[in-house]
């Protein structure tokens, strides 16, 4: 188990290694960062002056190590356009998107996942042919186009919410903007979160639909049948128990597209969270705050998977008893 | 003639005919293919040529709308360009790049997978540790983050001359670790087959074993891969494209009109966006529907 | 009044109005109060789907095609499933065949076999777990109580059938029906959970209808021997008469081909020769009619029924 949690860290330590190789190539070849602080017109001198105080005249590798540093310090960088610390802007942004992707996933586990339930109950009902049907769909149309035809109709033919922006999210805790204290901010958050979902939910139903049947034809369900059991207890105790752990899994993995998905729906419904930054920076060429943003969210995606697979051998009693 | 025949009656095209689902999104498919094939054929415009456009005609609706026009059938966008004709180029665009990243990914992905496969030990791990890390981020992300990277580096003018290519290569490279996958899984099963051991005592060598022994039995997982792989290709370019990060406006693929249409869809020019948008639609649910059936037909036993 | 009394039961797979195979062709049995069955075929004959359908619990596409299960006179078959589900592992308990997919995976056994008695027995918590423990101690599983906590992969195949053995005693129901309770385990370990399964229903005076392929097992433990042969029974009577005097040629085959029988001199074990029909080609006559060594003419165009023959039942024109 130790031996299992150890390895897995060090493989996401060795991601990150690599992802701040990448980083680093990206800031210090394809920008020069003494154009950037004293601008174009500065003497040849006062950049080179620049660049020792920097440390650019040292060799790359040491400049690595430097830049490393910095990073484990919290540290990311300035961006160019905002001109202060990359981590700051990140931060301010990072409420909004980490509300949207909760908020996403609370649609999906309260939605899709008994609709897939469902579907895998009733195969040949008509709810779970128009489930089917939706989730079809869903994989087939890009989430801009979703998000745009969500406002369409929800906020523009009838007018229920907002079409876009946070509304005046409400700072609390003194470090948190959020969506969730007030009835017209929650509205604000409430069509980005159902165009994000769209994106899994298919693949949530489908998931869910496939592991339940293979469950609900087992052996110990027939078993669970034999003792008596009520439906309830059989569907969502032993079949339902059985499939958790997929989920776990494949629902860790998916927060990677989620995030990738933030970018296309923040910049559709103008909504002020990471996404949203990050276009923003790609627009103005802000090196500075695009290598942050790639930073960060390698950051956060390894950690996140990495606590999957931890939480995988906590849920699954057979892994448990291989570890020991 | 006979070809033909024998194509039309082998048990393929005969399962394709009785799925009445997969069927007619052949016909679609088949019909959005050749629009854009002879997209410079069938258009009534061309996009690309800014003489021919001229500023009095933009915003015009469709032609079934009393302020339309019969040169132009669905109407025209902020400049004055045909939608129709733009939706048929940016149709070709689409397809050109979802077909090229896809032929990437095989190419990538297969090679690396019986290398991976026939290699076991130091090259066959990195490879599938790659492989394994790329898996984890998005496929999204990474087609994103080096758009996004390139693009800050070259600067977006160089970025617009080189954005075909690069798009192919970009969604090629961050979607070929699936068919990796699944071609060493099935390198390592076929190798252990009396077949392979067989070739390998008669001396044969064994790129000329892999080439024409393991390959030909790891195709049926790739193709349908394959098939789902192009709708994803040209879903990235189009999510690129809307954000910038693919085609110019210059020469729009149907994610870079959409982009521009989402700017106009507010103030009532409805059809600049749509049309470009159920172009879309239509081949990826076609080309979905149709990797559903493909993927049915060549291994039914799995749901 | 029989405690179990089955009457021209028959079981088919497809649909019940359009196309389908008839996999039990109306066979009539009953177990009395405290008494052993054994029912006893070779794979595919129909003995597991006969057990499963006196729970009704049919694997999909198959069911019930016609005739009773009456069961302390009622009908099961005419029951509701809110109706069966109160039998269903408190009247009638089920040992299922291979003990390493029975149980469910990813729960303790203490919630396995709590939730059997939570779900009849109008007892609170403590008291199952009680209860629970009690019945893990009659199959001798040691120190119960940590065992509650474990899930079955901490356990061997033997103790996980004991565990089962537990969980379908301890509501105490009138009948078990016993699914070749062995067939999955090591053979050192069968004769084992045989003589425990023998012990409890002796002590508790359950009756049991054990299901399995193995005449010498069910000529140990039961009373009663149904012999079934591609979806009929051609012999049924008490155990005695059918093992020390088996009167049809099928029976007689089985019990030629146990190992105690081998050849003398070379060793080798007999068979009966040829293989049982498939569902969709069992012929008019006798099914057994290819394979058997003393068939007639008759045999062939007629379907011999189950009729007295000494003293037991048999299915057979050449006697």
């Amino acid at each position: 188990m130790v031996a299992f949690i150890v390895k897995r860290v060090i493989q996401a330590c060795i991601v990150m290694v690599i992802v701040s190789c990448i980083a680093f190539a990206v800031k210090y070849s394809f920008g020069d960062p003494t154009r950037d602080m004293l601008g174009m017109s500065a003497s040849a001198e006062a950049r080179a002056e620049l660049r020792t105080q920097l440390g650019l005249d040292k060799p790359v590798f040491e400049q690595w190590i430097v830049f490393v540093g910095n990073v484990l310090r919290g540290n990311l960088g300035d961006s160019y356009f905002y001109r202060e610390p990359a981590m700051d802007v990140i931060l301010s942004r990072l409420p909004a998107t980490v509300e949207l992707v909760c908020m996403a996933t609370l649609i999906i586990v309260c939605v899709a996942i008994p609709a897939g339930v469902y579907v895998a109950c009733n195969p040949s009902s008509l709810i779970s042919k128009t489930i089917m049907l939706i989730s079809m769909l869903g994989v087939s149309i890009p989430v801009f186009l979703t998000s745009m035809f969500l406002i369409y109709v929800f906020s523009i033919q009838l007018n229920l919410f907002p079409s876009f922006g946070r509304g005046e999210p409400v700072e609390i805790l003194g470090f948190w903007t959020t969506n969730f204290t007030t009835f017209s901010n929650f509205l604000h958050i409430l069509l980005p979160s159902l165009a994000l979902s769209s994106i899994m939910f298919p693949l949530f139903v489908r998931i869910t639909r496939s592991d339940m049947k293979e469950a609900l034809t087992s052996e110990y369900v027939r078993y669970a049948q034999a003792k008596g059991l009520s439906r309830k207890r059989i569907v969502w105790r032993h079949a339902f128990r059985n499939t958790l752990l997929p989920l776990v899994t494949i629902g860790g993995v998916q927060v990677g597209t989620m995030v990738a998905f933030t970018i296309l729906t923040e910049s559709v419904f103008q909504w002020q969270g990471l996404g949203y930054m990050f276009i923003e920076a790609v627009s103005r060429a802000d090196t500075g705050l695009l290598v942050a943003y790639l930073l960060f969210t390698s950051f956060i995606f390894v950690t996140i998977n990495t606590l999957v697979d931890i939480i995988y051998t906590f849920i699954d009693p057979t892994i448990t008893i291989k570890g020991n | 003639m006979r070809a033909i025949h024998l194509f039309w009656n082998s048990a393929f095209i005969k399962a394709l005919r009785s799925d009445t689902v997969a069927s007619l999104s052949a016909v679609i498919l088949l019909f959005l293919i050749f629009l854009a094939l002879f997209a410079p054929l069938l258009s009534p415009h061309t996009p690309y040529d800014l003489s021919t456009i001229d500023i009095l005609d933009s915003n015009m609706p469709p032609a079934w709308d009393a302020k339309g026009s019969v040169h132009f059938l669905l109407g025209t966008d902020n400049q004055g360009r045909d939608v129709l004709s733009s939706v048929l180029y940016g149709l070709r665009l689409s397809v050109i790049i979802g077909l090229g990243a896809v032929v990437v990914q095989v190419v990538l992905g297969v090679t690396l997978g019986l290398i991976a496969g026939y290699k076991e030990g130091m090259i066959g791990a990195l490879i599938m540790r790659i492989a394994d890390i790329e898996l984890s981020f998005s496929t999204y992300i990474i087609a994103i983050f080096s758009g996004a990277i390139i693009q800050a580096s070259c600067g977006i003018e160089y970025y617009n001359t080189i954005a075909m290519p690069l798009l192919i290569g970009i969604i090629g490279i961050s979607e070929w670790p699936q068919y990796a996958r699944t071609v060493r899984a099935k390198v390592l099963s076929e190798k252990k087959k009396e077949y392979v051991e067989a070739a390998r005592v008669i001396g044969l060598r064994p790129l000329h074993i892999m080439w024409k022994h393991i390959l030909p039995n790891s195709l049926s997982p790739v193709l349908v891969i394959c098939t789902v792989q192009v709708a994803n290709a040209v879903m990235s370019e189009a999510a690129l494209s809307f954000l910038g990060l693919g085609m110019p406006p210059t020469q729009p693929s149907l994610g870079s009109l959409i982009k521009d249409g989402f700017h106009y869809f507010f103030s009532g020019s409805w059809w600049i966006i749509t049309f470009p948008s159920l172009a879309l639609i239509l081949l990826i649910v076609s080309i979905n529907s149709l990797g559903d059936f493909v993927r049915d037909y060549l291994n039914p036993r799995k749901i | 009044m029989k405690l179990l009394e089955v009457k021209e039961l028959s079981i088919a797979f497809g649909k019940p109005e359009g196309n389908h195979l008839t996999a039990v062709d109306a066979i009539s049995f009953s177990v009395d109060k405290g008494e052993r069955l054994g029912i006893v075929g070779e794979s595919g004959a129909g003995k597991s789907i006969t057990g499963f359908s006196i729970l009704n619990l049919l694997a999909k596409p198959g069911f019930i095609a016609g005739g009773n299960i009456f069961f302390k006179g009622r009908d099961l078959t005419k029951l509701s499933e809110d109706e069966m589900r109160t039998i269903r592992g408190n009247e009638i308990s089920m040992i299922f065949q291979d003990p390493m997919v029975t149980l469910n995976p990813v729960l303790t056994i203490g919630e396995q076999i709590i939730e059997v008695i939570l779900a009849h027995k109008d007892v609170s918590y403590d008291v199952a777990r009680t209860m629970a423990i009690d019945a893990l101690r009659k199959v001798y599983i040691p120190s119960p109580e940590q065992r509650l906590q474990q899930y079955p992969h901490e356990f061997s195949g033997g103790m996980r059938q004991r565990i089962i053995i537990a969980i379908a005693l301890v509501t105490s129901p009138q009948l078990i029906i016993a699914d070749e309770p062995t067939t999955a385990l090591d053979v050192t370990i069968q004769a084992e959970i045989m003589q425990l399964l023998l012990h409890l229903c002796e002590v508790e005076k359950m009756s049991l209808i054990l299901v399995t392929h193995d005449l010498g097992v069910v000529s140990q433990v039961t009373q009663q021997i149904a012999v079934m042969y591609a979806g009929t029974i051609v012999e049924m009577g008490a155990t005695e008469s059918i093992v020390l005097n088996p009167s049809h040629p099928y029976t007689k085959g089985l019990l030629n081909s146990l190992p105690e029988k081998a050849d003398k001199k070379t060793g080798r074990l007999h068979q009966i020769s040829g293989t049982m029909p498939s569902l969709a080609e069992i012929p008019k006559g006798c099914p057994f009619y290819d394979r058997c060594g003393v068939r007639e003419d008759i045999c062939k165009k007629k379907r011999p029924l189950l009729e007295k023959y000494n003293d037991v039942l048999m299915a057979c024109f050449v006697r």
